[in-house]
């Protein structure tokens, strides 16, 4: 199934969405290694801290995911 | 409705601190609290020209929501409250968060307008990008998001 990241902050140079082909039935966890095969070494630091998250809230990692779905990647905030 | 939250294009139309107060005030409010977050021209040594915001708009927007509405659990329901913070490029000297709190007495407005800030530089989803004098940009290290607010689908 696909699924569809929007990249914010730190990711943001990598563009403004990511397409992801993940299993059937992916968790939170799965998405989390499919985009780190998809981004560049040097934000693997920030991506074990960012959290993946849809319009409503941060999704917990064993969280599954739809087919289709349309998630973000939120690196440490510095908002204010 | 007395929360008004919003994340707004300030390359299109400033934030605006009068807005916020007519918003925050009631017959029933005796006090009105404003912060007012702006762009400062160093930081870390370093000198800043401006600075560029990204905003996950919808869930910045729940979120700033669910904060106004535990500030009016903590210290009334009288508690008018508004919030708006900037997504774009500004110079040093924008305004890149309004906050006002509008209660029947000083201290209650006071610390929502604190509590609100303080919950938002570390639970919100937004990003500062600080552009420098020499030509350099570099994204701030901020807060990891914990599990506050986390849920499971089902």
């Amino acid at each position: 199934m696909q699924v569809k990241i929007q990249l914010f902050g730190a990711f943001r140079p990598l563009g403004d969405v990511m397409e992801l082909q993940l299993v059937e039935q992916a968790k939170v966890s799965d998405v989390r290694a499919a985009f780190a095969a998809n981004v560049p070494g040097e934000l693997h630091d920030t991506l074990a801290v960012s959290r993946f998250a849809d319009e409503k809230a941060v999704l917990a990692e064993d969280a599954a995911i739809a087919p289709n779905a349309i998630l973000a990647i939120l690196p440490p905030v510095s908002g204010g | 409705m007395n929360i008004h939250v919003e994340v707004r294009d300030v390359t299109a139309a400033p934030l605006d601190p009068a807005e916020a107060l007519n918003f925050v005030e009631s017959g029933g409010n005796g006090a009105g609290a404003l912060f007012l977050g702006a762009v400062r021209n160093r930081n870390q040594g370093r000198d800043v020209n401006g600075v560029s915001y990204d905003v996950f708009a919808p869930l910045a927007e729940q979120n700033f929501s669910e904060i106004c509405t535990e500030a009016q659990q903590k210290w009334g329901d009288e508690l008018r409250l508004f919030v708006a913070h900037g997504k774009g490029r500004l110079d040093v000297g924008g305004l890149s968060i309004v906050i006002a709190a509008g209660s029947p007495h000083r201290d209650e407005a006071f610390r929502a307008c604190r509590y609100v800030i303080e919950e938002i530089k570390t639970r919100s989803p937004v990003w500062k990008q600080e552009h420098y004098t020499d030509g350099d940009s570099e994204w701030v290290q901020g807060h990891a998001l914990c599990q506050h607010g986390e849920h499971q689908h089902d």
